[in-house]
């Protein structure tokens, strides 16, 4: 019998129809996926024994705990340490990731001077030439209450310059209460760990601020409510218990708001200064806060009576990203915080201490707004790897013509770009690093992060490069500075406290600090990965007065208040928020692991997008995926629309990802980040 | 006419499924036979020890994995038994401190990262519940590896539909999901992966 073509036919369409009843197509998918994966090609850390590392995150000021585990000398992974007393095992993408840091695609290997390399002497020696023609000096440091930020200021001091730190956002309220108390007041703290119902205005408290871990603990617990008041469906927003969706900017507001209902209801604790206060908030009746805030007076009134049921409770501001609210919103948020009577409270606002290696007779810490513009002539920089990122055209603005501006960073972002001279510096765990008290923290506390990796031979350590200025410079007490002593001074001037005690991340102990023999003792268990923490202060009780004593303090608070984002003019129609995630910094590094998975599942809006909500986009005519161009009174950028119905009608959410995003934001309060009117046309 | 066409289709579909169930599995893997062969019965069954006994953790509570054979030298210094499997490894690997090139069933892929003391210590979980009564076989199968892969055999689980297979079999990202949902536990992305 003949085959015949037919007959090959349909035995290869019978094939053909069971093959997807046989495991072939599945598993042969499965399997060719995973082959991808492991093209010969693609580096893979070399097989053998996982040890690990304890140490400390340096990457931001929350200074979370972790382990990094290694194979050989090279880091593989990290993890979180568990029981850490500051971070409590919770660490942030960022953290995960960052031993991948060290090969990060815009490392900065080499120093340069005007795009081309240069030895770190030779632009040490252009710093402190360009000092002797009595060019204005100034250091902004990003990572400020370090033992090397004090040698920063003793340049500072040594030049007749100024000392700059950014203003951290989890600080802005507790300054703004330190200004309703005597000038004698101590350091303050929010004491999370005992509080009931915390209150954020704007701050995204559960997503990566003040110390990530111990906020985190706390929601976890379920013994404390949280109540989000802000403009986006943030991460916040979303994990509160309550989410008050505020109308951007009317967060000033919606404090004197409930700063009302308190009184009206005489739920208001007693303090000094009630009666201007009252007076105060005559002036901004409930119907007038609904209709600046966009809630009902009832909701208002509602959490107000919750704020006092559920207490201790406590008012946070600072806003979202880097930007303080403003000085003035920041007052009403402080002024609510001492209606609720949270102030000098266990579960509230509490005194935080003086911190024994405070050194008096240095330069004051400035902040960049506090300088005079067109003044700093020579401006170095000590740039974060992430959280603190101000937009450049609020230091552009202190800067004098032609002005000699050094970097030093391990990365070329944010603030690099606009540098002359580039420092290579070290990168995370290639150099001794230290963590200070987080900013918001109830509790001093003081960490390392030892050496785990080589930094490459052209990387310079900051403190290195300052010594390298001030022997150009004729500084001889800073002319052998080294991060090791400045290091070894704090750990002395804790020791001689002895207050607190010492945690060691590998075996969990826990030793009094006046039970460890010496400071070198001390630094040998803090070089070692351990965190010291401080023991509660005993301080006398804390009495604020409340704010709207005089005329004008009224009128600007009100002013503040009832004035959310400045008014439209022209065709500024539309509002623009900032919107971004804390552990991921607008002008920062991300990890390539936290990139791959933010793009692949648009985990969060990726720099340079912009989130309309859909009716909005109908009106204006957008469509999804479009370039625009947004344009604000101060600046203008590209974006790349996408659509959500989780952003306000009428609100753009633009993710800051370059410096000239975060210039759009830059018009309100300076070095804030705040809402502003833009316009929005095609890119 | 159309007899003979239903036969030849018929024909093809069952040499298609004869492929895909019966041929494609075996090409699929190859099998290698471990350096030794080796008895974990008599460790465990007759001479009661645990599992924990070789597979030790270290003093920061991280898993050695396959135990050294320092650590089998520390009794087997010399033979106390008389198999030929324990004189070679005495002869071959012990004396001279040479390690034993275990080919390992369960070795994860490089984009993951696994825990034992999470798992044994904190969850309380037995190590059958994974590894079936590999700790109580007296000989050792042969390792099967994926030749498009490259995993072993145990990730994907010796059925090849994945379907009726005891709670031991697969250690795919499914599986460990799949726990994870059954008692409730909670692991993001980075939880195991790096």
């Amino acid at each position: 019998m003949a085959i015949t073509r037919r007959d090959l036919l349909l035995f290869g369409g019978g094939s053909v129809v069971a093959l997807p009843f046989t495991p072939i197509p599945y598993k042969l998918l499965d399997d060719v996926s995973i082959w991808t994966q492991n093209f010969p090609w693609l580096p893979v850390p070399k097989p053998g024994e996982i040890t690990q590392v304890a140490t400390t995150c340096t990457l931001c000021a929350a200074g979370c705990g972790l382990k990094v585990r290694r194979v050989d000398t090279r880091p593989i992974g990290i993890a979180p340490a568990a029981d850490h007393p500051v971070s409590h095992g919770a660490l942030c993408p960022l953290a995960f990731g960052a031993h991948q840091l060290a090969w990060h695609p815009r490392r900065i290997r080499t120093c340069r001077l005007n795009g081309a390399e240069a030895e770190p002497s030779v632009i040490a020696a252009k710093v402190a030439a360009a000092i002797s023609t009595g060019a204005k000096f100034a250091i902004l440091d990003e990572r400020p209450g370090r033992a090397v930020s004090s040698l920063y200021r003793q340049a500072a001091t040594l030049a007749g310059g100024l000392y700059l730190a950014p203003e951290a956002a989890e600080e802005a309220t507790l300054a703004a209460i330190r200004r309703l108390l005597p000038a004698t007041a101590p350091a303050l703290g929010f004491d999370i760990t005992n509080a009931r119902t915390v209150l954020s205005f704007g701050a995204p408290v559960l997503d990566g601020w003040g110390v990530p871990g111990e906020m985190l603990t706390r929601w976890k617990s379920g013994e404390a409510t949280f109540i989000h008041a802000g403009s986006r469906y943030s991460h916040t927003a979303r994990l509160a218990h309550r989410w008050l969706p505020v109308l951007p900017g009317s967060e000033g507001a919606l404090a004197l708001g409930l700063a009302r209902v308190l009184v009206d209801e005489g739920l208001a604790a007693q303090a000094a200064g009630l009666d201007h206060f009252k007076t105060l908030l005559d002036e901004m009746p409930m119907n007038r806060v609904a209709e600046i805030t966009g809630l009902k007076p009832g909701e208002i009134a509602s959490v107000a009576r919750e704020l006092h049921a559920g207490g201790p409770a406590v008012a946070i501001g600072g806003g979202e990203l880097a930007g303080p609210l403003g000085e003035e919103v920041e007052t009403a948020i402080a002024a609510l915080n001492v209606l609720l009577g949270a102030v000098g409270r266990e579960g509230g606002i509490v005194a935080r201490g003086p911190l024994a290696a405070d050194t008096p007779d240095l330069a004051p810490v400035t902040t960049l707004n506090q300088a005079a513009a067109g003044s700093i002539g020579v401006l170095l920089i000590e740039a974060a790897t992430a959280g603190a990122a101000q937009p450049w055209k609020a230091i552009a603005s202190r800067l004098a013509p032609e002005a000699l501006v050094v970097v030093m960073s391990p990365y070329q972002t944010g603030y690099a770009a606009f540098a002359q001279a580039q420092v290579a510096t070290p990168a995370f765990l290639e150099a001794l690093e230290e963590a200070p008290t987080a900013p918001g923290a109830a509790r001093h506390s003081y960490a390392l992060a030892p050496t785990v990796l080589d930094a490459p031979e052209t990387a310079i350590a900051p403190a290195a490069f300052l010594a390298l200025v001030a022997g150009e410079a004729g500084w001889t007490s800073l002319a052998e500075a080294s991060t090791e002593t400045a290091i070894k001074a704090r750990a002395a001037a804790i020791h001689a406290a002895k207050r607190g005690s010492v945690f060691a991340i590998e075996d969990a102990s826990e030793t009094p600090v006046s039970g460890i023999e010496s400071a070198d003792a001390l630094y040998d268990k803090l070089a070692a990965g351990a965190v010291w923490v401080d023991a509660a202060p005993a301080t006398p009780p804390l009495k604020p007065a409340l704010p709207g004593a005089t005329g004008d303090d009224r009128q600007r608070l009100l002013a503040a208040a009832a004035t959310p984002v400045a008014p439209a003019a022209g065709d500024f129609a539309v509002v623009a928020i900032p919107a971004a995630w804390t552990g991921n910094a607008p002008a920062g590094t991300r990890v390539p692991l936290a990139g791959k998975l933010d793009q692949e599942s648009h985990l969060r809006a990726l720099p340079g997008e912009a989130m309309i909500h859909p009716a909005t986009a109908r009106r204006l005519n957008i469509k999804a995926g479009a370039r625009l161009l947004v344009e604000s009174e101060q600046a203008k950028c590209p974006v790349t629309v996408r659509l959500s119905d989780a952003v306000m009608q009428g609100v753009v959410e633009v993710s800051p990802g370059a410096t000239d995003t975060l210039d759009l934001f830059a018009t309100a309060h300076g070095s804030a980040l705040r809402a502003v009117r833009v316009r929005l046309g095609r890119a | 006419m159309l007899k003979r066409g239903f036969i030849l289709f018929t024909a093809g579909a069952a040499v298609m499924l004869a492929a895909g169930w019966l041929a494609f599995p075996r090409a699929l893997y190859r099998a290698q036979t471990q350096p030794v062969d080796f008895d974990h019965a008599a460790h465990t069954v007759k001479s009661e020890m645990e599992c924990s006994s070789c597979h030790e953790y270290r003093a920061d509570g991280t898993f050695a994995g396959i135990p050294k054979v320092e650590s089998c030298g520390l009794c087997h210094s010399e033979p106390v038994g008389e198999t030929e499997n324990e004189r070679k490894i005495v002869d071959e690997y012990i004396t001279p401190g040479k390690e034993i090139p275990w080919l390992v069933y369960s070795r994860q892929p490089i984009n993951t990262r696994f825990s034992h003391s999470v798992h044994t210590e904190r969850a309380k979980i037995e190590c059958e519940r994974c590894h079936g009564d590999h700790g109580k076989t007296k000989s050792l199968r042969p390792y099967e590896y994926n030749v498009v892969s490259g995993y072993s055999r145990d990730i994907w689980g010796t059925s090849i539909s994945r379907m009726r297979r005891q709670p031991h079999e697969g250690m795919k990202m499914d599986d460990c999901m799949g726990c994870h949902q059954e008692r409730g536990a909670v692991a993001g992305c980075l939880g195991c992966h790096r």
